[in-house]
């Protein structure tokens, strides 16, 4: 600093004076401290937690049987391909990079699918999951002016709820998660769809629901696909754990595939923050099937004025990472290999988690845990069976009794299951 | 009789068919998306998408702002090539960041605008969040007043403004308004005009300062007309939104192009101040930047901080990593920090050598204009001056592109290129 003392004095004094004129008026009085985010919170309780034998089951995030992250090492080897290249950092266009848009589509309908042949989707690259489903609202919000409702099942992923009703969407519910089955509510959810308003937004989560992991099955998909077509409205499927659910990517979108042979014309977000492991990166898709070519242009243009203003254009790291190896055949192949092992640890996880709970000498009906599909599972457990969890045994989960069962170990799941037990004989 | 059966049965069946082809027909040709417009193209973006169909070999993108080499060539800084290398060895996993981004950016990040020694710092009264580079960093804020600065609706832009700040407040639910800023008479800034406007403001509205190389004019306030305006600004009680975008690139020097905004704090403005490392580090598709609320206090910081989260969460949930760790990196790694400074004054002094080369061929030329403005004003654009016609037939004849407002990025102009350049501009306007 090259200023003079008496220079550096005078500020000094602005400050003093500064201080008082700052403290007689404030911009953000009247602004209140917010509440954390149920989910995230729970990691920040985990980590202030001392217990050596603390779980966190609380976050969404896959990890190997030591419990550590997992980076794929198809996204280890497309990162070195990527690196030597020695490519620029100029600004990806608005709608993001073509090529991994391209692949993003391919990979949700199937590289054979009429809508792809035809050119009448537009996919735009986005900001992970989030991102694509609030660019999602926001263009319903501005476009779909027929309706302001977006029913979501009950229960749905909470950021759902914020997302949408920031865009200016009101939200409703069909029933969905049944309880005391710990399973779907068919009828609760025909009954509940039959009378939504024509033209209302339905979201529908295509595999693995989050967060009771309950699924319909495919001949319930079928007639949901059919009343849905008879009140018609406009399905908004999020897919965030194509391959993950399965371990199989065709069986994963099976249900996306199929309201679009029925001639759904969806919008469709997706993730790759879980099934490549890439989630700090934020790499999504956002895809709208439209009548025709000529109507997904319009819809493209409109996407992309929408877009500029919000951020101008996506991050080009993880649009690269997904990209290469979607479109490079081996690396293609390793990653459906190391999705599905993903896939099965947790299957495995989930099976152990059953068989250690029968050891304990647990007489409930923990069916539910191994029919429940992809990372996270309802448990059933009640807000103060959770609470007792956190206080007593150190293990993290959000109020909901959702676990992650990409949080539990071989190492672990014993202490879980003893856990649990102790909680709920 | 049979007749009238088959009539009967004939008019059924057509009601029938008829009936069959609306149930059809509402399904086959019924579209969500029917009323929806073809929209114009982005005004700066689609001159690169023209500039890209042109197969003229001499043609010229002067139209979006990145920086380019004396190659024409985009330019990846040394310092981020390391950067890069660093983290890549250290095999890090890819985790979602906090909401509010990388910790040890948005710390650097704070630092690079506000000083390392700012009261506000040291206070702890400020909070940044790692954004998704300048164009979320302003959103964010946007959003923000547009949720919490309840007192006021308008928004106050300098005429003109980079373009994407209007649909970037009027999206976020705020209302346009406009001072006085260029003046097309001298192609400098027209200081009467602004501080007449300024003064006239309502009081508790959002005034926009762009914090140094203004965009699109390069016309940039003098000191003592910074210290003016921030006196007039105070007693009309506004509420200060700075938009750096080029801290370094404009003088050269990173303190120099901050000291609008920490001149401001010292004066007692609690800004709002968005930050883009798009240029200055190159950084542009790894979406780099920050945003920051001074507060009165750090209670107050903490609020601010729970409601920006908030809000945040339900756009994207968290930022992006990877130019967040190249960013951090360079700016806490002091040998990094070394070689971005020198590079960022390489590229800030290879443009004010364009703009010296661009005036001396246009003499060479035998224009007869006042080029003055051309050197006069500063950082990456140019505001030549040129009428829409102009930079028609400039478009057209020559292949030269830039904005219809007669904008121009000195980023796109090259020592093998300039000369070309003033002969066609001296055409144009001969």
């Amino acid at each position: 600093s090259r200023r003079s003392s008496s220079q550096k004095f005078t500020a000094y004094l602005h400050s003093i004076l500064n201080f008082f004129f700052i403290f007689l008026s404030s911009w953000w009085t009247e602004v209140q401290m917010g509440p954390p985010d149920p989910i995230l919170g729970v990691t920040e309780a985990f980590k202030r937690d001392t217990n050596p034998k603390k779980m966190n089951l609380g976050v969404g995030a896959y990890r190997d049987d030591q419990g550590k992250p997992f980076v794929l090492s198809c996204v280890r080897k497309a990162e070195a391909q990527i690196a030597a290249k020695k490519l620029d950092k100029e600004y990806l266009p608005i709608g993001g990079l073509a090529e991994f848009s391209k692949a993003c589509s391919q990979l949700a309908l199937g590289p054979d699918n009429e809508v792809l042949k035809s050119g009448r989707s537009i996919t735009i690259q986005t900001i992970s999951g989030t991102g694509s489903l609030r660019v999602g609202a926001n263009f319903v919000s501005r476009f779909h002016n027929a309706s302001r409702d977006v029913y979501l099942p009950k229960p749905s992923w909470g950021n759902h709820t914020p997302i949408f009703r920031d865009a200016g969407m009101q939200l409703k519910a069909y029933s969905y998660y049944d309880p005391k089955t710990c399973g779907f509510d068919f009828k609760g959810a025909l009954h509940d769809i039959s009378k939504i308003p024509e033209k209302s937004v339905i979201v529908l989560h295509a595999c693995a629901h989050n967060p009771t992991g309950v699924d319909p099955r495919p001949e319930q998909w079928k007639e949901m696909a059919a009343l849905i077509k008879k009140r018609n409205l406009l399905v908004f499927f999020d897919m965030a754990y194509q391959g993950f659910a399965s371990g199989d990517i065709d069986r994963d979108a099976w249900a996306v595939r199929d309201f679009i042979e029925q001639g759904h014309n969806i919008l469709l977000s997706q993730s790759f923050a879980k099934n490549m492991g890439l989630y700090g990166e934020r790499v999504g898709g956002f895809t709208v099937v439209c009548k025709d070519v000529e109507e997904a242009k319009r819809v493209e243009s409109q996407l992309k004025i929408l877009i500029r203003p919000i951020y101008s254009n996506p991050p080009m790291n993880g649009a690269r990472i997904a990209s290469t190896i979607l479109n490079t055949p081996e690396l293609y192949k390793e990653w459906l290999v190391e999705v599905k092992d993903m896939a099965d640890r947790i299957i495995t996880m989930r099976e152990m988690f059953v068989s250690n709970l029968k050891k304990e000498g647990s007489t409930h009906n923990w069916q539910h845990v191994t029919e429940q599909i992809g990372m996270f599972c309802f448990t059933g457990l009640k807000p103060e069976q959770v609470e007792r969890l956190i206080k007593e045994f150190s293990i993290y989960m959000t109020k909901d009794g959702r676990i992650s069962v990409a949080g539990v170990t071989s190492a672990n799941v014993g202490y879980l299951a003893h856990a649990i037990h102790a909680v709920t004989k």
